[in-house]
């Protein structure tokens, strides 16, 4: 395979990138676009960089990782112990399952006052709407892997004589692990948006901060500036998220030896 | 016959699926049994005449209705090979085969060297380290036998192992199976639904009709042993099967 073929994935997109660069300098002459609605590529470049020379950047980047990460920690162990829960006690499924729908059916935007009032304008409210938004798939999906779990799976336990502790380690756990890992991509990205929601209502730091401060003192370059910041750390999110799931789930790859 | 050379001796056993609207269900009713040791015995019936339950009653994994089950190890060990083989996926052969002795904590020298050899017996030692998704059907069902044998049960019990299998893939199994209870000496019992596949294993297969569950006819199988490809042109091999084929209807 020549090095076009392998690299092909990056290099058709970067050879497109000073296309539209340049469409976009272009755009802004012809059409007379006033600076105020639309920056140069470069004055925008040079505003990013003056944001993280002397705006503080690495602050609200911080602040908003770390209210997606904790977001999606403590959402991922809740969905992970209600969902084992639920699949394994219908009661508690029938007696809670209401309740996580009617909290679910509400767009969680509205929920977000709620939250700012209740816990504040610190990383507490914004994580608090991360929980809401990650926590319910992988409670949906947790349900559904240890319902799937095949019942000859437990009768093996059984014939070994295995405790209720082993199935959980041997048998429940790694069925889970495979469900979150598979859904860890969509978290992150729902992840994301919770926090920025949660930041655009009311926050002190933050990249959705960055978001209603520039609307609000028309900074059209700081704007575009915390719209790149949030794709690239989607982006990074999203490839780190993918090389963990191969990584983890090596079992899984598509592959079409068979053996015998 | 005295009750010490049996491995299994079941008595007047019945099994009742209880139903609050409509009437009960018998699936066995009556079932007598006693199992020699190291004797191999395979069950064979129409659907639905309560064979696999039967298997799994002896193997613990449903409860019986009424009756008693003796078994002659007091720890009522035993292996239990599935239809679908039930294979760990994220395990490798070699993890897959040893995991009952992992949940027993039984992983000794002597014990990880039997299974090498349990192993190489099955034909398995080579893909040690292969995932169960690069296995086709055969080689599964061989780590799932191998599985059963890893510790030290002296029951095996079969569930169809074989199947879901081609009709070569199955032949091939059948004989390789036989040399592998040749070399372990253990107690078979052996679900299946194939006529010439009970015959060519065993040593008795037992007949069972439907309609409650129950043992029709026990026909003891003599053919030499040990059994080839050539037993199956055996002209007794032929009478077996046609026999049985003419009461099971």
């Amino acid at each position: 395979m020549s090095t076009y073929q392998k690299h092909r994935k990056v290099i058709l997109p970067v050879l497109l990138f000073p296309i539209l660069i340049l469409l976009w300098e272009f755009y802004i002459k012809i059409g007379n676009v006033p600076n105020y609605l639309l920056p140069r590529p470069y004055d925008l470049f040079v505003s990013l960089i003056s944001l993280f020379t002397k705006g503080h950047a690495m602050k609200h980047i911080w602040t908003t990782l770390k209210e997606i990460f904790v977001g999606t920690g403590i959402g991922m162990m809740i969905g992970l112990v209600f969902g084992y829960l639920m699949a394994k006690i219908r009661i508690v499924e029938k007696m809670i399952m209401p309740f996580i729908i009617i909290v679910q059916t509400a767009p969680k935007i509205s929920l977000a006052p709620l939250f700012i009032l209740w816990m504040g304008l610190g990383i507490e409210s914004k994580a608090a709407l991360v929980i809401l938004v990650v926590s319910f798939p992988i409670l949906i999906n947790e349900v559904s892997a240890i319902r799937s779990i095949e019942e000859d799976a437990y009768h093996l336990m059984k014939v070994l004589k295995g405790n209720r502790w082993q199935v959980f380690w041997y048998i429940e756990l790694p069925y889970s692990l495979e469900m979150l890992l598979s859904g860890i991509k969509l978290a992150l990205t729902q992840a994301i948006t919770g926090a920025v929601i949660g930041e655009m209502i009311g926050a002190k730091a933050g990249l959705g901060y960055l978001l209603t401060l520039g609307s609000e003192t028309y900074d059209i370059k700081m704007i575009l500036n915390a719209v790149i910041l949030l794709s690239f750390i989607g982006l990074v999110l999203y490839l780190i998220s993918e090389r963990i799931e191969k990584k983890a789930l090596y079992w899984k790859a598509v592959d079409q030896r068979v053996i015998g | 016959m005295g009750q010490k050379e049996n491995d299994v001796v079941i008595r007047d056993l019945d099994k009742i699926y209880g139903n609050l609207l409509k009437e009960d269900t018998v699936a066995l009713k009556g079932i007598n049994l006693s199992i020699k040791k190291g004797e191999f015995v395979s069950i064979i019936g129409p659907s639905g005449c309560g064979k696999s339950t039967l298997l799994k009653i002896i193997g613990g994994l449903e409860k019986l209705s009424a009756g008693t089950i003796e078994y002659s190890d007091p720890e009522n060990r035993l292996g239990f090979v599935f239809q679908d083989s039930v294979l760990l996926p994220w395990k490798n052969v070699r993890e897959n085969a040893e995991f009952p002795l992992v949940i027993q904590k039984k992983q000794t020298k002597e014990n990880e060297e039997k299974l090498d050899a349990l192993l190489d017996l099955a034909g398995l030692k080579e893909f040690s380290s292969a995932l169960p998704r690069e296995l086709s059907g055969g080689m599964k069902s061989r780590v799932s036998i191998v599985r059963a044998l890893s510790y030290d049960a002296p029951l095996l019990l079969m569930d169809e192992p074989f199947g879901a299998l081609d009709a070569l893939t199955r032949d091939h199994l059948n004989i390789e199976l036989l040399k592998i209870w040749s070399k372990t000496n253990k107690t078979i019992i052996f679900v299946t639904h194939s006529i010439e596949e009970a015959v060519f294993l065993s040593d008795r297969v037992i007949v069972m009709a439907t309609r409650p569950g129950r043992i029709r006819e026990i026909v003891p199988i003599d053919l030499t042993r040990p059994r080839d490809e050539d037993s199956r042109n055996d002209s007794k091999f032929g009478e077996y099967c046609r026999y049985l084929r003419e009461i099971i209807g």
